[in-house]
């Protein structure tokens, strides 16, 4: 399983990427909004899962859904804030929502979830 | 003698609060869920060493580590702060209604032209909360501008919307730089935090629009726009 992982935040987008390493995903980061889409819309991209923080610092994780959708058609997506009650019964059109501080079991379980896995492998 | 009573002092209190907590929680957030995840992952290597084993507490300040983050996330949900939505009135209103508001409270030097097109278009807001979004654009506008420039506050009705522009006379904003304009606390003017934009952008957002900058060959232009559908949004009456 490919992923990519949208956070401006380094530490974040580091220790979540060693985690999911470390459950045998191959993660791609990207630190932008701006360097998210030139990877989404790459000729040939090819990722799983989109991991997209919500607040970016040049953009809304959110307005990158429709690029996810058109230039991705099979990938699964994932918002991610710290602001959660925004998206909350919203109809965002995210595969899954993640709360920026859950603990990484339970973490792992929504992003499973949305990539249409097991819950533990 | 007393000043005049600014008609939007406490939604603009409230707003500039929920916006600074909210912002200072996203914050506290990213830095939490590293430290969490670091812990986490850290814990899971020592768990496979003699370590663990041999020194109980090295278990136990991982537990700490774990429990201490989740006690800070529970707190940062809590109700931190004044909430705008208890002070919310929505109700239908003309389209003039919040505009006219905003102008006449608007703590601005320059000369302020409002010019709307209001034939029949009707909104579902708490005309107070959108004429304070609009007054934070004019300010925006108004401190880009020498006292001597003139602001525009314009608006029409779009198909689906209702469009209100923001345009003013100063010196623009650099196309490489549009959507820095939205950075929270990241304000560049002197005595100014820089939450108006986003305090803005929240209050459209809750009404079906957004605010965003409107290519402009001379000066600035934002545009917040509202939606024209009239039932209420789902978190309210």
């Amino acid at each position: 399983m490919r992923l990519l992982l949208v956070d401006d935040d380094e530490s974040n987008r580091l220790t979540l990427a060693v985690l999911l390493e470390d459950e045998g995903y191959e993660v791609d980061v990207a630190a932008s909004f701006a360097e998210a889409r030139a990877k989404i819309v790459a000729p040939g991209a090819a990722y799983d899962g989109v991991l997209l923080d919500q607040h970016l610092g040049d953009g809304l994780g959110l307005d990158l859904l429709g690029a996810v959708r058109r230039h991705l058609p099979g990938a699964k997506a994932v918002l991610i804030s710290g602001s959660i009650s925004e998206l909350e019964g919203s109809s965002c059109g995210a595969d899954g929502v993640l709360p920026k501080a859950m603990p990484f079991p339970e973490a792992l379980a929504v992003i499973r979830r949305a990539l249409g896995e097991p819950a533990s492998v | 003698m007393s000043l005049p009573r600014d008609p939007l002092a406490l939604l603009e209190a409230v707003a500039f609060s929920e916006e600074y907590v909210s912002t200072l929680r996203h914050d506290l957030r990213n830095k939490l869920a590293s430290i969490r995840n670091a812990a986490f992952y850290l814990a899971r290597r020592a768990q496979k060493t003699e370590l663990w084993g041999d020194d109980p507490n090295v278990p136990r300040l991982f537990k700490i580590i774990d429990d201490s983050a989740q006690g800070a996330d529970d707190l940062l949900h809590g109700n931190l702060g004044p909430r705008s939505a208890g002070l919310r009135r929505p109700r239908r209103v003309g389209a003039a209604e919040p505009a006219e508001l905003a102008a006449a409270s608007a703590r601005v030097g320059p000369e302020l032209r409002v010019e709307l097109e209001v034939q029949g278009a009707e909104l579902y807001c708490d005309p107070g909360e959108v004429a304070l979004a609009l007054r934070c654009l004019v300010e925006n506008a108004a401190e880009a501008v020498a006292q001597q420039g003139v602001v525009r506050l314009e608006g029409a009705p779009g198909e689906r919307a209702y469009v209100f522009q923001v345009i003013d006379q100063g010196p623009g904003i650099d196309p490489a730089r549009r959507d820095d304009v939205f950075l929270p606390l990241a304000g560049t003017k002197p005595g100014h935090v820089g939450l108006g934009l986003n305090i803005a952008r929240r209050i459209a957002r809750h009404y079906g629009g957004d605010v965003y900058v409107v290519p402009s060959d001379a000066g600035a232009a934002l545009a917040l726009t509202l939606t024209r559908d009239l039932t209420p949004p789902k978190d309210e009456p």
